[in-house]
């Protein structure tokens, strides 16, 4: 049955991944919102099927409608170790670890998608960031540090809100649903 | 006898997906504008041989407007940027140029494969990788449109409710907690009964022994990806 309800959260993860992405999209948010279903994988099934639900997403969204998106699977995948991590390591049910995660993502998210959004778009993604890289552009900055530097202010809202809202919910699961995020102490 | 147009219709998935990775991993050896242009056109070509030529285009051109935005940025403010003409620089549009059209190269192969099996099809051959993986991705595309229409009911269900989506970012993003909060409980309730369900249908993810059948049309698709891979690491450059 385990691995039934395994099976079945990945999916659901990879759907609130889209979801998320989609209703972000129609309220014209300037942030991505696109790894809540990651990190929620990832605080109740551990780190590694957390690293799945984020590298699925991509590839499902790849395959869908954007192909591009499937290198990105990559930073997806870590983010669902970092929160699977850290959840095992001291639950995800207070307050300091959102804080932790979020701003932990906040940098190692833009360290793996900057080389990989450098080399395909040239480190333009088509939104609001891109001002903010052009100014650093403009400033005398290399391609990677400006891409790198833009990118940080949006991806630690975008993880501080991801991470706050999975605690949230999380924190009203039913004993039986909350997994791995109970923390090591009462997980078992 | 099937007309010569329908052929790369009845190529193995496999093999296609084999082929499209060489194919793209040429691509990564390409490093001049002119041969990103030949292999653009190459592949336009190919796509308008096979009647797909329509709904490509139409599937390309936001990547053509990130293409265009790419090269302008660039010219403009690359650091690079050295010898000029007015205040467009020459490196960045150099530079500009050759990323769009790896970009444009990437997406229109991807979008070839993509047009010719159906996303349903390359689901069930991912399942040959692993059965999980064919019941994930497969689950995903049943979930998929039942919590679109669900995000669509709570949407007007709390704006019936007095939600108003507002103009500041953070006013947005309230209102984006407000309708994703009841999606993502329903569909955690969803994910048990499914699961229920996997278990008293007695879901089981046996792997079988697999046996890779390919014809002679198969590998010579392969053959032609291994190819195009050669010329690009001789030519590349």
């Amino acid at each position: 049955m385990n691995k039934k309800l395994a099976l079945t959260m990945v999916s659901t993860g990879i759907v609130i991944n889209i979801i998320g992405g989609l209703v972000a999209t129609t309220f014209k948010i300037p942030i991505f919102l696109d790894s809540i279903g990651t990190m929620l994988a990832a605080v109740t099934l551990g780190p590694w099927l957390g690293a799945l639900t984020g590298l699925l997403s991509n590839v499902f969204q790849g395959l869908a409608t954007d192909p591009v998106s499937i290198p990105f699977a990559l930073v997806n995948a870590v983010i669902g170790l970092v929160v699977g991590f850290l959840a095992k390591k001291r639950g995800f049910t207070d307050y300091i670890t959102p804080l932790l995660a979020g701003i932990i993502l906040a940098f190692v998210a833009p360290i793996i998608g900057t080389p990989i959004a450098v080399y395909l778009f040239g480190g333009v993604t088509g939104g609001g960031v891109d001002i903010l890289y052009a100014i650093l552009l403009k400033s005398g900055n290399e391609i990677f540090a400006s891409a790198f530097l833009a990118r940080i202010p949006a991806n630690l809202v975008d993880k501080l809100l991801s991470a706050y809202l999975v605690m949230a919910i999380i924190r009203k699961l039913p004993q039986n649903m909350k997994g791995i995020s109970k923390g090591p102490n009462v997980a078992g | 006898m099937l007309p010569v147009k329908r052929k790369l219709f009845n190529i193995n998935i496999g093999a296609q997906a084999v082929s499209v990775l060489l194919v793209l991993l040429s691509i990564l050896f390409l490093r001049t504008w002119s041969t990103l242009s030949i292999f653009t056109l190459v592949s336009l070509l190919i796509a308008a041989y096979h009647g797909l030529l329509i709904p490509l285009l139409k599937r390309l051109s936001p990547i053509v407007f990130l293409g265009s935005v790419i090269i302008i940025l660039h010219t403009l403010v690359n650091p690079q940027n050295r010898h000029f003409i007015l205040f467009f620089g020459l490196e960045g549009f150099n530079y500009g140029l050759i990323t769009a059209l790896r970009l444009l190269d990437i997406v229109t192969v991807t979008q070839i494969f993509m047009l010719v099996n159906p996303l349903r099809n390359i689901i069930t051959a991912l399942s040959w990788i692993h059965p999980d993986l064919g019941t994930v991705l497969g689950l995903v595309l049943s979930i998929l449109p039942v919590m679109r229409e669900q995000m669509e009911v709570t949407l007007n269900a709390q704006i019936a409710r007095g939600l108003r989506i507002g103009k500041y970012p953070w006013q947005r993003i309230k209102a984006y907690l407000v309708v994703m909060i009841p999606i993502v409980i329903k569909s955690l309730i969803r994910a048990q009964i499914m699961a229920q369900l996997l278990h008293v249908r007695g879901y089981n993810s046996k792997r079988e022994k697999r046996k890779i059948s390919w014809n002679h049309t198969d590998r010579l698709v392969i053959a032609g990806g291994f190819c195009v891979l050669l010329i690009s690491l001789g030519y590349g450059k």
